[in-house]
């Protein structure tokens, strides 16, 4: 395995169904190693323990929104510099230019398909990050 | 020399006779002419009965014997019976009268024949006498009468011979006379002319007919003159008339039209009474209606100085009305929002264009969305309508939340529903029983047609309401062109129908929005990739078509029946309800690729021939590097 090759991913991501689906997908699917979330809060708690490569971030969630969640993710020393990228169903063209202008690498729509996602997200990490 | 005229004025001849009869004492010599010897007794003895007057009397019975003694000439008078045998009436006289000039002749007749009686007299007879009413008396006066008036005539005929003779002693000397003379009588007749005077006068007349054949002449030349005359003064009374017929006609004619103009002026006059009419009303209208219209409306010149107004009762707009004319517009509207008035007011006096643009103004602390459309209402001159749309734009700001919120709680649980079903198909989760892998299939499928019809739905509303934007940047056609053909391999192999792209595909560049000309192409890719029949190819070509792109898509399908062609590119069209069902197509990507392609300032077309394929294409405005479209 390469130094800089996607392997832990955090998936924030408040809706269980999809974090199941995605879960099957990367894991199974992608061979990632990855970390689940329902909520912002967990996920900046969790995050400087598992140390992701990417974060995989839900735009919609109750307590913490996406953007916001970003931010504090920003502010921590170990995730400020992690690269995320928003899931999200709400994709019309200014939410996903707002996205970018946040700082996003890119946007996944919802839905996704599975079966792709795992070479989408390759994708977009070697675009971007290698 | 002409002969001297003189002219000799004669007197009426008379001749004074004496009448009385002289009685001579000599008998007077009868011969008398009758075949009745009792006629002859009679007057024998009426005679014997004058003892005044002594008579000869010879008496014969006819002309044969009385013709002797008329040769002889010793008569006086003659006694003749105009019934003789061999000669009757004025046979009898006009067989004697020759043969006595000299002698004078008195007829006898009977009494039936005094008619012919006058007549002998008429002939040359002195007299006559009616047997049996006659007496010695009256034949002697009858005798003496006709003697006297047979001396008379004999005398008359000496004068005259006389007379005669004399006349031509005097025309002689007259015509021997070298003088020129002319005899004329009392009532000025000319009686006679001698040569001389004959010459005078034919050379009088002569020269009288010169003059008269030159006045003549002369007369006929004036006459013709006259006449030519006459003729051109005909012709200038006709050429007069016809001048004055003309100008009546022209006159007539142009009373007539000064009539219909005047008619026409009147129409005219009385139309534009009703137009006025009709203008005030529709002014009265139409300013009812501005007054009712809640837009406020100003004139603004080229300089930006507010020509006129109108506002609404209840304005948007900080100021009243009053304050509005001739200041300029950036003292009447806020500073910011009259300043970009003024740009567009100049871009509209250029361009000529209607200027549209929204602009948020604070009024009374509240944000108030104002549109303003400007348009050139005369040179150097425009309309500025200002209209408070901030409902609308609550509303559709609020819509396009909505729209947002639905999309977001419909995809959401869609992606779980769908990415189950995807790794369930696959076999991510481990090997299913067959029929439970169809089932999986079906709703796998199912809900990814959901998933389009969701994302159709949002495109088409935002193509409506105009707030799709595109990232316009130069794109290169043929790896686009790859990526689609890639990314719909896996759908066209659900059909049995592979991509087939041209090989010679030039080096093509568009200005687009990849992600949406991506769309179109899926929408025709897998439109084709339905309507194929399993095993067949759908070819793609990339070419340069005039200053354009055009990209076909063809397919082998059934076409398109005629009947649908004018419908296929409008909303949940397809050929029919059953094969929408069956193809899985939401009847939008036609009309949605339509309103992409035409954003892109290009047009979407097909060719169709039903049961052997269509042929989808369309054309964009090719890019060069250089930036110039062509």
């Amino acid at each position: 395995m390469e130094a800089n090759s996607l392997q832990r991913i955090m998936m924030i991501e408040d809706d269980l169904d999809i974090q199941a689906v995605a879960q099957l997908a990367l894991e199974t699917l992608g061979g990632f190693t990855v970390e689940l979330c329902s909520r912002g809060h967990e996920a900046l708690e969790k995050a400087p323990g598992f140390g992701p490569d990417l974060i995989l971030l839900d735009v919609m969630m109750p307590g913490m929104d996406g953007p916001t969640t970003l931010e504090r993710l920003r502010a921590l020393p170990q995730t400020a510099r992690v690269p995320v990228v928003f899931m999200t169903a709400r994709v019309m063209p200014h939410e996903i230019d707002h996205y970018k202008t946040l700082g996003a690498l890119d946007v996944i729509r919802k839905p996704f398909d599975p079966m792709t996602l795992s070479s989408t997200l390759n994708t977009i990490w070697n675009q971007h990050c290698v | 020399m002409p002969a001297r005229l003189a002219f000799i004025r004669v007197g009426v001849s008379k001749f004074i006779v004496d009448t009385a009869v002289d009685i001579m004492e000599a008998p007077i010599k009868i011969l008398l002419v009758e075949d009745n010897p009792a006629h002859a007794f009679l007057l024998r003895e009426h005679l014997a009965d004058q003892h005044d007057v002594r008579f000869d009397l010879t008496h014969v019975e006819g002309l044969e014997a009385a013709f002797p003694h008329m040769e002889e000439g010793d008569l006086d008078v003659i006694l003749l019976d105009l019934s003789l045998p061999g000669s009757v009436g004025l046979e009898t006289l006009q067989l004697v009268l020759p043969r006595t000039p000299h002698i004078p002749v008195i007829v006898m007749t009977s009494h039936d024949d005094k008619r012919m009686a006058i007549q002998a007299v008429q002939e040359g007879a002195q007299d006559f006498l009616v047997k049996g009413q006659v007496d010695g008396v009256l034949i002697v006066r009858a005798i003496h009468y006709a003697l006297e008036r047979h001396r008379l005539g004999a005398e008359s005929e000496r004068y005259l011979a006389q007379m005669q003779a004399s006349e031509a002693r005097f025309r002689a000397v007259i015509e021997r006379n070298a003088d020129a003379m002319v005899v004329v009588d009392t009532e000025g007749e000319v009686l006679l002319t001698n040569p001389a005077a004959e010459e005078a006068i034919r050379d009088a007349r002569d020269d009288l007919e010169r003059s008269v054949q030159d006045r003549t002449k002369e007369l006929a030349r004036s006459n013709e003159a006259l006449h030519a005359e006459i003729a051109e003064r005909k012709r200038a009374e006709a050429a007069l008339q016809k001048a004055h017929d003309d100008l009546e006609k022209r006159v007539q004619d142009r009373t007539v039209a000064l009539s219909v103009i005047n008619e026409l002026l009147q129409l005219e006059v009385d139309q534009r009474k009703h137009s006025e009419q009709i203008l005030r009303e529709s002014e009265a209208r139409h300013r009812a209606l501005l007054d009712a219209i809640p837009d406020a409306m100003i004139t603004i010149s080229r300089d930006g100085t507010v020509l006129e107004y109108k506002a609404p009762r209840e304005g948007i707009l900080p100021q009243t009305p009053s304050q509005y004319p001739n200041k300029p517009i950036a003292e009447v509207l806020p500073a910011g929002f009259g300043r970009l008035v003024m740009e567009h007011v100049e871009e509209a006096l250029e361009t000529g264009q209607k200027q549209v643009f929204d602009f948020q103004l604070p009024i009374n602390q509240e944000g108030h969305d104002i549109e303003a459309r400007i348009v050139v209402s005369g040179e150097d001159e425009t309309l500025c309508i200002l209209r408070d749309i901030t409902e609308r734009k609550n509303a559709e700001r609020l819509k396009t939340e909505f729209l947002s919120v639905v999309s977001h709680e419909l995809r959401t649980p869609l992606t779980s529903i769908s990415g189950s079903l995807a790794l369930m198909a696959a076999g991510a989760t481990g090997v299913l029983p067959a029929q439970a892998d169809a089932m999986i299939g079906i709703a796998h499928r199912n809900s990814e047609r959901l998933v389009r019809l969701i994302n159709d739905l949002l495109d088409l509303q935002k193509i409506e309401s105009g707030t799709m934007p595109l990232k316009l940047e130069p794109v290169e056609v043929l790896p686009l062109v790859e990526q689609v053909m890639e990314a719909n391999y896996a759908y066209g192999s659900r059909y049995g129908v592979t991509f087939e792209l041209d090989e010679d595909v030039p080096d093509l560049w568009v200005h687009a929005d990849a992600d949406r000309l991506m769309q179109v192409l899926t929408n025709l890719l897998s439109n084709a990739a339905k309507f194929s029949p399993a095993e067949s190819t759908v070819a793609i070509t990339v070419e340069r078509h005039g200053a354009s792109v055009r990209v076909s898509v063809v397919d082998s399908g059934p076409g398109i029946p005629e009947e649908y062609q004018d419908l296929i590119f409008q909303k949940f069209a397809q050929v029919d309800a059953s094969s929408s069902r069956q193809k899985e197509g939401t009847g939008l990507g036609l009309s949605i690729s339509k309103a992409i392609v035409e954003m892109h300032g290009g047009a979407i077309a097909f060719d169709t021939v039903p049961g052997q394929g269509t042929t989808f294409y369309f054309d964009l405005p090719e890019w060069h590097e250089e930036g110039v479209e062509v």
